[in-house]
């Protein structure tokens, strides 16, 4: 079926030159070598890799073994990202994860030693009863590992899950909000102490290990997703396949895109997308790549907002960028909110 | 009386709400053929979006049938529709005038209710034969006999001949019309008299200009006549008039004593023309205008801003507009320190309010902010002046006031005796002073009482149907003033007075309601950047204060490919809230702010 999907993709755009592959949504850890060989095959098939830099594959500690690194090194993978959310067991086992502490490092030596040399780690905090303490003992955890890359987010309470109807019957109770903060400064302050670069709200890279892929979404390139549920911006088109995996199928049997088109994007929706996406990087968003990219400045497309923001203390302008401050990283929706058009 | 007046009838109905009025006044409509069965719509006369989705009728409307009687001749039948609010006893009162009779819809389940009663009340004492119909006499509930009997303790009418009828079901409608032309007088205007016509409604069209209500009282009009108005002294050539038909105008050549119809003349100002005005013809003018009406106050004040200050002009033409539709809204200029320009506007009362409130929204898609309700209060200060004040900003400083009146309603509520506990519980709530209780029959009870208008400007209503269930029906009279212990009531939000938010209150009241407004204000003004201190002051000293905690975070953690379009649309969501606030300094408050002010209870 994903080849189906490639075909009728390409059929579409022609060979596309890919710069970045992640293959992530779930587990794909929990392919076979053989699994993994075949979509090895598709993806060299369909696409031109002359020009691919970052090859990432999502995993789950525990779903790994000394075999499937192996292959997903032979397919070309380059960087792999794992699953840590927490370094507490207790933690783990509240949020319904089958890995623990133990499972994790057992893992993450075994991706080390098939070679992978670009490594990062995803984090979440400010879960049911976590403490301060508890997350400055998760950031040095980390970096004792030293893991290349590390995303650390907040924990966003999903509706319908079964953490949201345990916080809803108050079986358990979220860390107050200024704790919460407290827990991202510290992210932001041991990780930088530790040599890391913070490039993005929710992420840090030692020096040069900034993750290419993300970065695309934030930079307003193109991206195109294959399975159910990917996403694509393709030539100011952004298309989402259905969630479901029927009707996912059910279109490719079909031989149909399953791709749904979501919006045609006007200048309006681009700029929008631009300011939103671009703010969350650390650097910012260029005036001149604003002035380029639009054929007018910011100024003049957001008539006073800039000087505003500046005012209440969310963004900064220095060095032909504009940027979120520390409290602008806080109250980012705030700063986005004013340059919806 | 001329032959030709006698195959006339000019009358209007009256009901309590939802006791079958619209649905009559559609059953006549039909049996008249004045619309196909595909152009009925239901409640034909009801024609304001508001209207249909409240049930009650909020600007009169009328339509013109042709019947044909027993008797073999044909009879023109003039449907004046009333409103039926105790708020606009006003309009009920102008289409009173230009009837001869009244038909009283009463619910034989239900019984006769206080609204009824004061409307029935209003069409006696403008001389108009009342027409007892009983309807919903087909539901199980329904004991038409103990209804007739209550007609006649209650009203003191004969409703020995009350035809019983379902509206609903189309039961004997026929009879309806017989009694209607049998009992109800027709008119007996002079034909060759010098021309009155009583305005009792109009209308703007945007093509047409203004569309003049009119009942003939005497003479003849047609068009190319100069007409003037004799009160306002403005005078016009008409350049169309005629009859009503549902939901739109018929012309014809001319209008003759007796008969209701519509003019127009061209006319662009609306301020030329006011409801109760007598038209006359330039060139043999009668001697003197009609009887008028009751002249109209307003009960309650309040101030309406466009939440857009760059709207201003726009909320001032819609109100313009609205106001040629509705002779009891009044609108003024004032400027507030917190909202900028916007207007002082005065209603009949609260549901008026609340109406004027709505179409400014949805007929003309305006945003506005409506300021905290205020009756009238005559201040005597200390130089023996007195000032009527209906805007609590511009209270004069404690130190230049002798003393404060405030205006007195006589209230009567009519209930099931079951609720009268519940009843002088939150009358008492509400500084009532207890008059007199009358059983009407073995189950239900009047009440009489005087309470302070301001009392019951607010959630009254909402309060005393809640606390009987639906039951109670409720009508009040201005009584006068009486002298009080009031206190002004401000609301200080991040340091700085919010005036659209003052009030005053009886000062024994003004702490548990101080403290339960900081408190529902806080709930309702969204966390912002910074602490924002919410203190309510009375003079300079501070009874209650909460605090809306600035938020830390407010920042989406993950927003890769597939999360852009979804936070796209959040944030325009998000967008949109912020349009529905008002930036008093750095601080932001939703238009629903303004609104909590209403509820007390």
């Amino acid at each position: 079926m994903l080849e189906k999907e490639c075909k009728i993709k390409s059929r579409k755009y022609g060979k596309l030159s890919l710069d970045t592959i992640f293959v992530g949504g779930g587990t794909p850890s929990l392919l076979s070598p053989d699994n993994l060989r075949t979509l090895g095959r598709i993806i060299h098939t369909y696409f031109d890799l002359t020009n691919l830099t970052e090859f990432t594959f999502e995993s789950n500690p525990g779903t790994l073994d000394a075999e499937k690194l192996k292959t997903m090194r032979e397919i070309g993978a380059n960087r792999l990202s794992m699953g840590l959310q927490s370094s507490s067991d207790e933690t783990l086992s509240l949020i319904g994860r089958i890995h623990n502490k133990a499972t994790f490092e057992e893992s993450y030596k075994l991706v080390r030693e098939a070679g992978f040399d670009n490594v990062s780690v995803d984090m979440i905090f400010g879960f049911p009863n976590q403490t301060l303490e508890d997350v400055k003992q998760d950031i040095g955890y980390l970096t004792s590992l030293k893991p290349e890359h590390i995303s650390a987010y907040s924990l966003m309470i999903d509706e319908g899950t079964m953490l949201e109807q345990m916080l809803d019957d108050g079986k358990v109770t979220l860390p107050p909000e200024d704790v919460e903060r407290q827990m991202y400064y510290a992210y932001r302050e041991m990780l930088s102490n530790a040599g890391y670069v913070q490039y993005e709200i929710s992420n840090w890279a030692q020096p040069g290990r900034q993750s290419q892929h993300n970065a695309r979404y934030w930079r307003d390139k193109d991206y195109i997703g294959i399975g159910p549920s990917a996403h694509s911006l393709m030539l100011g088109e952004r298309f989402g396949n259905p969630d479901s995996l029927d009707t996912w199928s059910e279109s490719l049997a079909n031989d149909q895109d399953p791709g749904i088109l979501q919006e045609k994007r006007s200048i309006d929706d681009h700029m929008t997308e631009y300011m939103f996406t671009g703010l969350r990087m650390l650097e910012g968003i260029s005036l001149e790549g604003f002035q380029s990219t639009f054929g007018q400045s910011i100024d003049e497309a957001y008539p006073g907002i800039v000087d505003s923001l500046i005012e209440r203390g969310l963004l900064a302008k220095e060095n032909g960028y504009i940027h979120l401050t520390d409290k602008g990283l806080d109250l980012g929706n705030q700063v986005f909110v004013e340059f919806v058009r | 009386m001329s032959e030709r007046q006698k195959h006339i009838r000019n009358f209007c109905i009256i009901a309590h709400i939802d006791h079958g009025k619209s649905t009559l006044a559609d059953r006549l409509i039909e049996a008249t053929g004045v619309l196909t069965a595909r152009e009925m719509e239901n409640q034909v006369l009801d024609n304001m979006e508001l209207e249909k989705e409240r049930g009650i009728t909020i600007k009169a409307q009328s339509v013109r049938m042709v019947y044909k009687h027993t008797d073999g001749e044909e009879y023109i039948l003039n449907l004046i529709d009333t409103p039926g609010h105790v708020d606009f006893s006003y309009e009920v009162s102008r289409s009173l005038a230009a009837c001869e009779g009244a038909i009283l819809v009463v619910d034989s389940a239900q019984g006769v209710e206080a609204q009824t009663l004061a409307n029935v009340y209003l069409a006696i004492d403008n001389d108009l034969e009342i027409l007892p119909v009983l309807n919903k006499v087909d539901l199980p509930s329904a004991d038409p006999e103990a209804a007739r009997t209550e007609i006649e303790d209650v009203i003191g009418i004969d409703a020995s001949m009350a035809p019983c009828i379902s509206a609903k079901n189309k039961i004997n409608i026929p009879e309806v019309f017989d009694r209607i032309i049998d009992t109800l007088p027709a008119p007996s205007g002079d034909e060759n008299a010098p021309l009155k016509g009583l305005v009792f409604d109009s209308y703007y069209d945007t093509y047409k200009g203004v569309i003049v209500h009119t009942s003939i009282k005497d003479g003849s009009v047609k068009a190319g006549d100069t007409i003037r108005f004799m009160n306002s002294g403005s005078t016009y050539q008409i350049t169309e008039l005629g009859y009503f038909k549902p939901g739109g105008y018929v012309p014809t050549k001319e209008l003759l004593a007796g008969e209701v119809g519509y003019i127009i003349a061209s006319i662009k100002n609306v301020r030329d023309i006011t409801v109760g005005d007598t038209i006359t013809l330039d060139s043999n003018p009668a001697s003197e205008p009609l009887p008028g009406y009751h002249d109209v106050h307003p009960m309650v004040y309040s101030g309406i801003y466009p939440l857009d200050g760059s709207e201003y002009d726009e909320l001032k033409e819609a109100m313009e507009k609205l106001q040629l539709n509705d002779a009891a809204f009044h609108f003024e200029p004032e400027t507030s320190a917190a909202l900028g320009f916007g207007f002082r506007c005065g209603f009949l009362g609260l549901l008026h309010m609340e109406i004027i409130q709505e179409r400014l929204e949805r007929e003309y898609n305006m945003d506005i902010i409506t300021t905290a309700p205020s009756v009238i209060y005559k201040v005597h200060k200390t130089d023996g002046t007195v000032i009527d004040l209906d805007n609590p900003s511009n209270l004069p400083p404690t130190t230049e006031i002798e003393f404060m009146e405030e205006p007195i309603v006589s209230a009567s509520i009519m209930t099931p005796k079951e609720y009268v506990g519940n009843i002088m519980q939150l009358v008492q709530e509400r500084r009532g002073v207890y008059l007199d209780m009358k059983y009407l029959d073995v189950t239900r009870v009047i009440l009489e009482y005087e309470i302070p208008l301001n009392e019951i400007i607010y959630d009254f209503f909402d309060s005393l149907k809640s606390r009987t269930k639906g039951y109670a029906s409720f009508d009040y009279d201005l009584k006068g003033y009486a002298q009080s212990d009031l206190v002004k009531l401000d609301f200080y939000m991040n340091g700085e007075i919010v005036d659209a938010l003052s009030f005053i209150v009886f000062r024994d009241n003004a702490y548990p309601r101080a403290r339960k407004l900081a408190e529902r204000l806080k709930d309702v003004i969204p966390r912002q950047q910074f602490e924002v201190p919410i203190q309510a002051y009375i003079g300079g000293k501070i009874i209650a204060r909460e605090t809306v905690r600035a938020y830390r975070k407010d920042v989406t953690a993950k927003c890769y490919g597939g999360d852009i379009t979804r936070k796209k649309k959040l944030l325009e969501k998000q967008k949109e809230g912020k349009k529905r606030m008002r930036q008093f300094g750095s601080v932001e408050i939703p238009q629903e702010a303004f609104m909590e002010i209403l509820k007390i209870d």
